[in-house]
C-alpha cells in the first residue's frame, strides 16, 4: 500500500475536519477530502514523501484556501451574471459536473492503485501512465519480461478486487471514456456567509 | 435442471479473469505473435464466459486511462510548491536567527502542517473514569461528547467527568486548552488544585503549576473560585454556586492564581499567540531569560538541563523551536547564544560555552 494512502486511511476524519471549517456543504468536503487524497498520491509518484500525514495536511489546507477564494469568486461572477445566461462554464469548457463524476471515478481509481503492493502498483503505473513496454518494464524493474507481465495483469485483478470490494462495477470505470464537455445548467450557487474567523476556535486562526 | 457445463466453480472464475488479463497485457503490448494470436483465439473459444472475462478486464483497462491525468496533478504548481515547502521546512526547521515575533505570527498562519497533530483523536486511558493523558513531549486533541475539544499539552492528563448539570474536566497535571461549546445548562469547569476556572461557551487554557494556576482566556469569559468542594458524583457542590469567585477573566487575559490572584494581566494579541504557541507544535520566546527557557524545554523533552555558566542564565532568548525537535533546538541555543549542549547522561544535557568544549 501506497505510504500517502495508509496516512490517508488513517487521517481521513481529520483531513475532512479542515475542510468542514471553510465549507458547509457535506458534498463540498467529501470531493475536497478526495482530491487531497488524489494530489497527494501523484506527488508520491513523483517524489518520496517522507511525512506523508503532514503532507496531506498541508495539502488539505492549501486546497482548502484556494478552493474557497474559488468559490467567492464564482458566487460574485454569479451574482454579476445572473441577468445572463444560467449556465456556468469553466475555462476547459466542462461542466462543474462531469468534471466531478470523473474526478470521482479518478479518486476511486487511484485508490485502487494506491492499495496495491509496490511492486505490483510500479509496473502497472509504468505500463499505463509511463506508457512502456513490458520489455521496458522488466529491464527497469530488473525481472524478466514474463514475471512483468505477470505484475501487471495481476495488479489489473488485485484493483478489479478492490473495486468490488467497495461496492464498484468495475466496467462502470471503462464507460464513457474521458469526460465529454457537456453543457448542463449549474444549480445556483448559494453566497456563502464568509468572514475570516467565525469559528472560535484557534486564536491564532 | 442446471447444465453441467454452465456450472463453474468460483477458482475457476477466478482463474478465467486471471488468464483474460495475462492475456490483455500481453496483446496491448503490441507486435502478438501469430502463435501467440491463435492461442489467444482458442482461449476465447472455450466458453463464453471466456469472452466475457476478457471484455470486463478490456473495459477497466481502458478505465485506468483515466489516471493519466494523475500526471497532471504531479506537475501541477501546488504540488511543486507542497513539495518545496517541505524541503525548505525540514532545513530551516527550527533554526531562528532571532527572529521576530511578527515572523512568528506569520509562520502560525502559514505552519498549516503542524496543526495536524493536534488533530488525532485520542481515546481514554480509562473508559470509566474517562482520563486522558499525554507522555513527555507528545500532545493530543480530546474531543469530548458535547463537542467541546481539549488540546492536552505535553506530559498531562484531565479526567472528564459530564453530569446532567455540569461538564466537569480535572485537571491533574501539565497543561491544557479548552474550546467550550455554548451550553447555558450545563456550565463547564475546569478544576485543578481545589480551584476552578468556570465558563459557559469560551476558550482558555489552564495550566498546572507547582503550587497556583496559570489561565489564559482567549474567547470569551470565566470565572474563577478557589476552595472548590466536590460531591461524590465528581460535580462542584452547589453551596459553592452562590459564592462569588475570586475573579472573572476576559478574553485576552491571564492569571495566576491560587488561593488568592497573585497577578491578572491584559496581553496583547502577539503574546497571547506566542503564550499559546504550543498549539501548534511551537515554542515561542520574546526575550524569556534562558533559564525560563530551559526549562521549557525541559518540560518538553523530559530533560534535565542545566546552564553552566550562571551569567548566562539571564541571557534573553527571541526565536521559536519546533516541540519535539530538541536536538535542532540546542542547535539553535549554539547559534544564538554560543552555548553548546554536551550530554551528560541519557537525561541530563549540560550548556557549556562553546569555545569551552
Amino acid at each position: 500500500m501506497s505510504v500517502i494512502y495508509r496516512a490517508f486511511l488513517r487521517n481521513e476524519a481529520g483531513i475532512r475536519r479542515v475542510f468542514a471549517r471553510y465549507f458547509r456543504n457535506p458534498a463540498d468536503i467529501e470531493d475536497l477530502t478526495q482530491e487531497t487524497f488524489i494530489r497527494c498520491f501523484a506527488a508520491e509518484l513523483k517524489t518520496e514523501i517522507n511525512d506523508p500525514r503532514s503532507f496531506l495536511f498541508r495539502a488539505a489546507k492549501n486546497l482548502a484556501l484556494s478552493e474557497r477564494k474559488k468559490k467567492i469568486r464564482l458566487t460574485t461572477d454569479y451574482i454579476e451574471d445572473s441577468g445572463g445566461s444560467e449556465v456556468i462554464i469553466d475555462e476547459d469548457g466542462v461542466s462543474a459536473e462531469a468534471r466531478l463524476d470523473s474526478q470521482r471515478k479518478l479518486a476511486v481509481l487511484a485508490e485502487a492503485l494506491a492499495s496495491l503492493p509496490e511492486d505490483y502498483r510500479k509496473a502497472f503505473l509504468m505500463r499505463k501512465l509511463g506508457n512502456m513496454k513490458l520489455s521496458q518494464i522488466a529491464t527497469r524493474t530488473n525481472v524478466t519480461v514474463r514475471t512483468a507481465q505477470k505484475r501487471v495483469a495481476q495488479a489489473l485483478d488485485m484493483c478489479d478486487a478492490y473495486l468490488r470490494k467497495k461496492g464498484y462495477d468495475p466496467v462502470e470505470f471503462g464507460r464513457g471514456g474521458p469526460a465529454m464537455p457537456v453543457t448542463k445548467p449549474l444549480e445556483r450557487v448559494a453566497p456563502i456567509a464568509f468572514s475570516p474567523n467565525k469559528d472560535k476556535g484557534d486564536y491564532d486562526g | 435442471m442446471v447444465e453441467k457445463d454452465n456450472v463453474v466453480s468460483l477458482p475457476d472464475i477466478n482463474a478465467i479473469y486471471a488468464e483474460a488479463s495475462e492475456w490483455l497485457v500481453l496483446l496491448e503490448d503490441g507486435d502478438v505473435s501469430a502463435e501467440d494470436m491463435a492461442a489467444f483465439n482458442a482461449w476465447c473459444a472455450k466458453s463464453e464466459r471466456h469472452r466475457q472475462a476478457f471484455d470486463e478486464r478490456a473495459a477497466l483497462w481502458e478505465g485506468f486511462d483515466r489516471v493519466s491525468a494523475l500526471q497532471d496533478y504531479a506537475e501541477a504548481d501546488e504540488t511543486a510548491f507542497l513539495l518545496k515547502e517541505k524541503r525548505s521546512s525540514s532545513i530551516i526547521g527550527g533554526l531562528p536567527r532571532r527572529a521576530m515575533l511578527s515572523a512568528l505570527a506569520a509562520s502560525l498562519a502559514l505552519s498549516v502542517g503542524i496543526g495536524s497533530v493536534l488533530l488525532r483523536r485520542l481515546d481514554p486511558i480509562s473508559a470509566q473514569r474517562n482520563v486522558y493523558r499525554t507522555t513527555v513531549g507528545e500532545q493530543q486533541v480530546v474531543e469530548l461528547s458535547d463537542g467541546s475539544r481539549v488540546h492536552l499539552n505535553t506530559d498531562s492528563e484531565v479526567e472528564v467527568r459530564y453530569t446532567r448539570h455540569q461538564r466537569i474536566v480535572r485537571l491533574a497535571r501539565g497543561e491544557a486548552y479548552f474550546d467550550v461549546e455554548r451550553d447555558l445548562e450545563r456550565p463547564f469547569s475546569v478544576i485543578a488544585r481545589e480551584n476552578s476556572v468556570t465558563a459557559i461557551g469560551t476558550a482558555f487554557s489552564v495550566r498546572l503549576l507547582e503550587n497556583k494556576l496559570d489561565v489564559t482566556v482567549t474567547h470569551g469569559r470565566v470565572a474563577l473560585f478557589s476552595d472548590v468542594q466536590t460531591t461524590a458524583n465528581g460535580e462542584i457542590s452547589s453551596s459553592y454556586q452562590e459564592k462569588s469567585p475570586l475573579a472573572e477573566l476576559a478574553a485576552g487575559q491571564n492569571v495566576q492564581f491560587d488561593r488568592e490572584i497573585e497577578r491578572i494581566e491584559t496581553v496583547e494579541p502577539e503574546v497571547m499567540a506566542r503564550l499559546l504557541s504550543w498549539k501548534n507544535g511551537l515554542l515561542a520566546f520574546d526575550g524569556e531569560r534562558l533559564s525560563d527557557v530551559v526549562a521549557d524545554i525541559g518540560r518538553y523533552t523530559g530533560l534535565d538541563i542545566e546552564i553552566e555558566d550562571d551569567a548566562l542564565a539571564d541571557v534573553p532568548i527571541k526565536g521559536y523551536v519546533k516541540i519535539g525537535e530538541y536536538e535542532e533546538m540546542f542547535e539553535a541555543l549554539e547559534i544564538m547564544v554560543g552555548l553548546e549542549a554536551v550530554r551528560v547522561s541519557p537525561k541530563r544535557v549540560r550548556l557549556v560555552k562553546s569555545w569551552e568544549k
